[in-house]
């Protein structure tokens, strides 16, 4: 399945892109997209979204279709096809 | 003066004298606008040593170089002072559309000094300004003298705008807030009570007028890539949800006493932000020139909290939620409806109601000491009633009025171990910040009565709980990107302390060749001023630190038993030493002064 996503900050410094479309297997959560991304881009993009144990991190703020993912499943969110997955910087409050 | 209205407006309350100050290109660059020039003013006007009630204490509200442009969330204001509650320097913000309006008016700010004989409140309208009986808005609570304000001068809807004191300043409530229009509040170490022992009740701008820019073309392409960067932005109100099920252990949850909020899933989903945008938002209310979706009026249609609220923060739901031990997010928008309208400053709202309910529930205060209110967890009615009797000073209300570290050390006892506060006497924003180090020790750290750096331009891992070096090596390192942004006049959801698109639209404004680096310096003068300013107000490194149970030990939770306070000396002697000051006294370095162009300022702090 293809989901699209937007990169915005520390993401976009570290991919070097506003957006693409990444191909997933049907059933992907957001957990396995940020695994994705993180291999793919390795270090650069991988400490803004991995902790040291390799899970991630809420350093980085998740929506899915304009949700937060922590509203939804977390990162156990599961991904469907024509998703837009927006990786934003860190909300610290308001 | 491209950029600029030209003038701020002198207010002598004593005198009741009115007057133009006009600074020289110089001094504006220096100092932009903002914190930048209220930390100046402040710093050379202000006696050291006087009290905040003081004639001698300054108010000074400035907008900068982009209030009201095209730039996204330009409306916003910083209100400098002496504060209430630290009796030290103030840094605080309010949105809204008041900091464009008045340099719609004609001016980059206003500087009020001395006390009125009697109320006033203060008119801006193309170029000149009125103080104005203000008897007929006594007693009216925030939103109600916006309102009444513009029907007296015959306008509707967004044709003014009003910074404006509640019951709370009136009454000098120590941590009394102000307030911009409905619910945009500029409110950190009681700016609200400052305003009311000058007598001023309110100041109304209307839209009347423009700006000029030298670039417009340039501005408009800086400020849509601005809006680039923060399109993805939906506002904060969604927080105690997310917050609560990231299991980051940063949800502030009854007085700190725990970090397990003990909430049925249903009650925790109505907390999110789908959930209350769909069951309650019925229009929107932006700032000016925000395309965000944040700023919107909500409408709890029925029940026991009905009404029209401004959209609450996060921090507001978050006291008037779990702090105070309330699953029903109704009655947490209501309560932070109530305290914008009376005119508090929620995060101390927060930790004063939630170190009382625990002094109740542990049998510390009884009903007897608080005039018959049952402060239970939870118990939204009592502090519906406790928020009236401490806007009013009546009763048990009287010391409440003071705030949490003067209220609880004056209880004693094991009271006063249980409030939460910074020992400057402010209190914290509305997280656990026992899991988030970089903000607990730039809340103690910090002069502006808040906090002073924003833990978003941090790296991963210097948020903390974890490594000491590099959480205080980072609250240092970022310094002066926040006070950069404090003196442009715009607002951060929007703007995000991005240096270089700032920088840009300053020069845009203004003509100048202004870069990111020369920002920051503008910033950095500001962090500056204000911790030379409270070092001569006696406010030193001992206060540097937080409250026994602001800094205590998580019992539960994803932190559970790691604690910040061992690694506080080594982080304070790393911080003060990357700051450019005394790593044992905190006093900024002669070398650290002259290169900010601060050489006046040497002699005062041999």
């Amino acid at each position: 399945m293809d989901v699209e996503v937007k990169y915005y900050a520390a993401a976009r410094e570290a991919t070097g892109k506003r957006s693409e479309v990444i191909i997933l297997l049907t059933g992907s959560t957001v957990k396995e997209l940020i695994h994705v991304l993180a291999e793919r881009y390795g270090k650069p993009l991988s400490v803004y979204m991995l902790g040291e144990g390799g899970e991630p991190t809420d350093y980085l703020t998740y929506f899915v279709g304009g949700v937060n993912v922590h509203s939804l499943r977390g990162f156990d969110t599961e991904l469907k096809n024509g998703d837009m997955v927006v990786i934003a910087p860190p909300i610290v409050g308001g | 003066m491209k950029g600029f209205a030209g003038k701020y407006l002198r207010v002598d309350l004593t005198e009741g004298k009115l007057g133009d100050q006009v600074f020289d290109e110089a001094t504006q660059r220096k100092y932009l606008g903002g914190v930048g020039m209220g930390s100046k003013i402040l710093y050379e006007e202000v006696p050291p040593d006087s009290d905040w009630s003081d004639p001698a204490n300054r108010v000074i509200i400035a907008s900068g170089p982009l209030g009201g442009t095209v730039v996204g969330g330009s409306g916003t204001i910083t209100i400098v002072t002496k504060g209430a509650l630290t009796g030290g320097a103030t840094s605080v913000q309010a949105n809204g559309l008041f900091g464009a309006y008045m340099r719609f008016s004609g001016y980059d700010g206003i500087i009020i000094q001395g006390t009125s004989p009697e109320w006033r409140y203060l008119v801006l309208r193309e170029g000149s300004a009125e103080l104005i009986d203000a008897a007929p808005f006594m007693g009216l609570d925030t939103y109600d003298v916006a309102d009444a304000l513009r029907r007296a001068h015959g306008v509707k809807g967004h044709e003014a705008s009003v910074l404006s004191i509640g019951p709370a300043g009136e009454n000098l409530v120590r941590w009394a807030g102000a307030f911009v229009d409905h619910g945009h509040s500029a409110s950190h170490n009681g700016t609200g009570a400052v305003l009311g022992s000058k007598r001023v009740k309110a100041v109304i701008a209307f839209r009347k007028g423009e700006v000029e820019v030298a670039e417009p073309d340039r501005l408009r392409d800086v400020s849509q890539r601005m809006y680039k960067e923060v399109e993805w932005f939906n506002g904060t109100i969604g927080g105690v949800e997310t917050s609560y099920k990231s299991g980051s252990g940063s949800l502030p949850i009854m007085n700190y006493t725990t970090n397990i909020w003990n909430i049925p899933q249903e009650e925790l989903d109505a907390f999110g932000a789908e959930a209350i945008r769909t069951k309650y938002q019925v229009g929107r209310a932006p700032c000016w020139g925000c395309r965000l979706l944040h700023s919107t009026m909500m409408k709890i249609p029925d029940g026991p909290y009905a009404g029209v609220v401004e959209e609450p923060e996060y921090e507001q739901m978050a006291a008037w939620g779990p702090v105070v031990g309330n699953k029903d997010v109704e009655a947490a928008i209501m309560l932070s409806g109530l305290t914008d309208r009376l005119g508090f400053e929620n995060n101390e709202a927060g930790w004063l109601t939630g170190w009382l309910m625990e002094c109740y529930e542990k049998g510390l205060i009884t009903e007897e000491d608080t005039g018959g209110l049952q402060l239970n967890w939870g118990n939204v009615d009592a502090i519906k009633e406790l928020l009236e009797m401490v806007a009013h000073r009546r009763g048990f209300g009287d010391l409440l009025a003071e705030g949490v570290k003067l209220a609880s050390e004056k209880m004693g006892g094991m009271a006063t171990d249980l409030a939460i506060y910074t020992l400057k006497g402010n209190s914290p924003r509305g997280h656990d910040h026992r899991t988030r180090w970089a903000e607990m020790f730039d809340t103690c750290v910090s002069s502006t009565g808040t906090i002073e750096t924003h833990m978003s331009a941090m790296s991963p891992g210097a948020q903390g709980p974890s490594d000491p070096v590099k959480v205080s090596t980072e609250v240092a390192t970022t310094k002066g990107l926040m006070e950069f942004e404090d003196s442009v006049g715009t607002c951060r959801f929007n703007t995000r302390m991005n240096a270089s698109l700032i920088a840009e639209a300053v020069s845009s404004a203004t003509g100048w060749d202004f870069t990111a680096e020369e920002g920051k310096r503008v910033g950095l003068r500001a962090v500056n001023l204000m911790k030379a300013f409270n070092l001569r107000a006696g406010i030193g490194k001992e206060l540097d630190r937080p409250s026994k149970r602001y800094g205590s030990t998580p019992l539960d939770g994803p932190t559970a038993g790691t604690s910040i306070v061992p690694h506080w000396d080594a982080m304070l002697a790393n911080y003060y030493r990357l700051m450019g000051w005394d790593s044992d006294t905190g006093v900024p370095s002669k070398e650290t002064l002259k290169e900010l162009g601060l050489d006046s300022v040497i002699p005062h702090l041999r």
